[in-house]
Formats: structure tokens, sequence, C-alpha cells
């Protein structure tokens, strides 16, 4: 074969030469697209503006449930402390 | 630097003018249409890149200076790493077989290959065809050196500056790249000369 490189090198001359139309004028309405969004992106919203100032009152909201709800945190009930006497009792008899 | 384009430039930072951004958008469009189209297939989606290549320009456009940059390569780098983002979205090309390729793509690999006299014409967009088909077969990273080195004609540190590595690693990351593609292109004109 030619050499590969000589022609991966014609190849790329070929691809820098490809002239297209669209590169001369800017597509119509492309302008106005772009600055339509960047003054979407300018100021948040009101609704982004109370739920970023939300977060961290959620956050620990949340925390808080997880920690007062965490077994280590709640006495044991009747029934749990009935079920633990009943199994050491067994236990202890069947010896 | 025309003295009308740094004008808007600190019109667009002061005031965000809209006015001065459609005549940067202007006198940037061809620099930054080139290079979606060189490195990007997807007619369809060529306009969706050039909005998201201008929408980081000019979010950027404050931090410009300080960077030190002349504004064209400043922007051609925002390009280049819009066409890298949209690459590493797409899967990977395993391989093409010669089958796989148009006439057109036929034709111009032939053309190529005979060495006499440069593609031209129709034969030129057949060529950029066949050469996105073997880049599609690269990481993003590596399609973005051989871009960068064979279709914007960058030099090793402008590479290494463009990604943020050094120009011994673009060094290497090429010799394997273009080892690549050199083997793609030696399987083609296998199987172009011996078809299965």
């Amino acid at each position: 074969m030619n050499d590969p490189d000589k022609l991966l090198q014609r190849l790329a001359a070929a691809t820098r030469s490809d002239g297209d139309p669209y590169a001369d004028e800017l597509p119509l309405g492309l302008a106005t697209r772009v600055l339509a969004k960047l003054r979407e992106g300018r100021a948040p919203t009101l609704w982004e503006t109370f739920a970023l100032g939300a977060l961290p009152v959620a956050a620990v909201i949340t925390i808080a449930c997880v920690m007062l709800g965490s077994p280590e945190t709640q006495p044991p009930d009747d029934a749990d402390v009935i079920a633990q006497v009943m199994l050491e009792t067994e236990l202890t008899t069947s010896r | 630097m025309p003295s009308t384009l740094l004008n808007d430039i600190a019109d667009w930072v002061a005031r965000r003018d809209e006015e001065a951004a459609r005549r940067l958008m202007e006198e940037l469009h061809p620099r930054v249409a080139g290079i979606i189209r060189r490195h990007w297939t997807r007619v369809e989606e060529w306009e969706d890149l050039e909005q998201e290549v201008f929408m980081r320009v000019f979010e950027a456009l404050p931090r410009w200076k300080a960077e030190g940059a002349p504004l064209e390569h400043w922007v051609s780098r925002i390009a280049m790493n819009v066409c890298r983002k949209r690459w590493r979205t797409m899967s990977r090309r395993p391989e093409w077989r010669w089958s796989d390729l148009s006439e057109g793509e036929q034709q111009a690999f032939l053309n190529a290959r005979r060495d006499d006299e440069p593609l031209e014409g129709i034969e030129t967009r057949e060529a950029r065809s066949l050469m996105h088909k073997l880049l599609d077969t690269l990481s993003a990273d590596d399609r973005l050196i051989l871009s960068l080195l064979h279709l914007e004609e960058k030099s090793l540190e402008e590479i290494a500056q463009v990604m943020g590595i050094s120009r011994i690693v673009v060094k290497v990351r090429a010799f394997r790249a273009r080892k690549k593609m050199h083997a793609a292109l030696q399987r083609l004109e296998g199987e172009e000369k011996s078809p299965p």
C-alpha cells in the first residue's frame, strides 16, 4: 500500500479544504436564540430562589426525623422487654 | 484585533449589551462554524453546537482577558471542547469495513491513494465524510488530538494547552492514534483489493 500516513494527510487536506456556505453567514435566528438563553440564565426565577432557600431547612428537618426515628434514641417498649426476658429465661432453664 | 471588537466585548461584559453581542457573533461565526463543520458530520446539529459554543463564549467572556490568550484561539478552544463533549456522548464505532462506505467515500479513498492530484470539488465532501468515519473509531480525547493536529494544523504545544496535558503526552497519544488510523486505512485497502 502507499504510505498510510500520506493517505491520511491527503484525506485531512481534502477535509480542510472542503468549503461550505454555512460558514459565511450567521444562521437566521441563531443570535436571537443565544441571547434569549443568556437572558434566561441571568437571574433565577422566583421559584428557584424559594426552592434553593428552602433546601437547608429541608435538610435539617430530614436529619432530625432520622435521628428521632432511630431505634437507639427510642426507649424499648414493653413487648420488646418481655420478649427479651422470655428468651433469657428459656436459655437459663434449658441448661 | 480591531478596536471595534474590543469595544463590543467591553460593552457585553459591562452592560450585557445585546447589540454588541450580535456583532461579536457575526464576527466570530466563520471561525466557529468552520471548526464545527470540520469536526462534526451531522449537518442538522451544526446550529445546535454553534449555539452551545456562543453560550459558553458569552458566559466566560468576563474571564477572557485574564487568561491572556488571543480571542480567536480562546474561542477556538471553546468550540473544540464543545465538540469533544459531544463526541463523548456518542458510542464509538469499532471499525469500518469497505462495504460500509458509500460509493463516494470509496472513490475518495481510491483517489486519495493515487497520490497525484489533490482532491477537489465533491471529492472533498466525500473525503471529509470518510475522515470522520475513521475518527469515529477513536476515543474522544484521541479524536481531539488528531483533529487539532491534522484538521486545525495546531502544534503539539497548542494542543497541550487546549487539553491541559503535557506536550509529551500529546505526542505519545498522537502517535498511537495515528497508528490506529493507519491500521484502519490498511484494512480498508485490503478489503478493497480482496473483497470477502
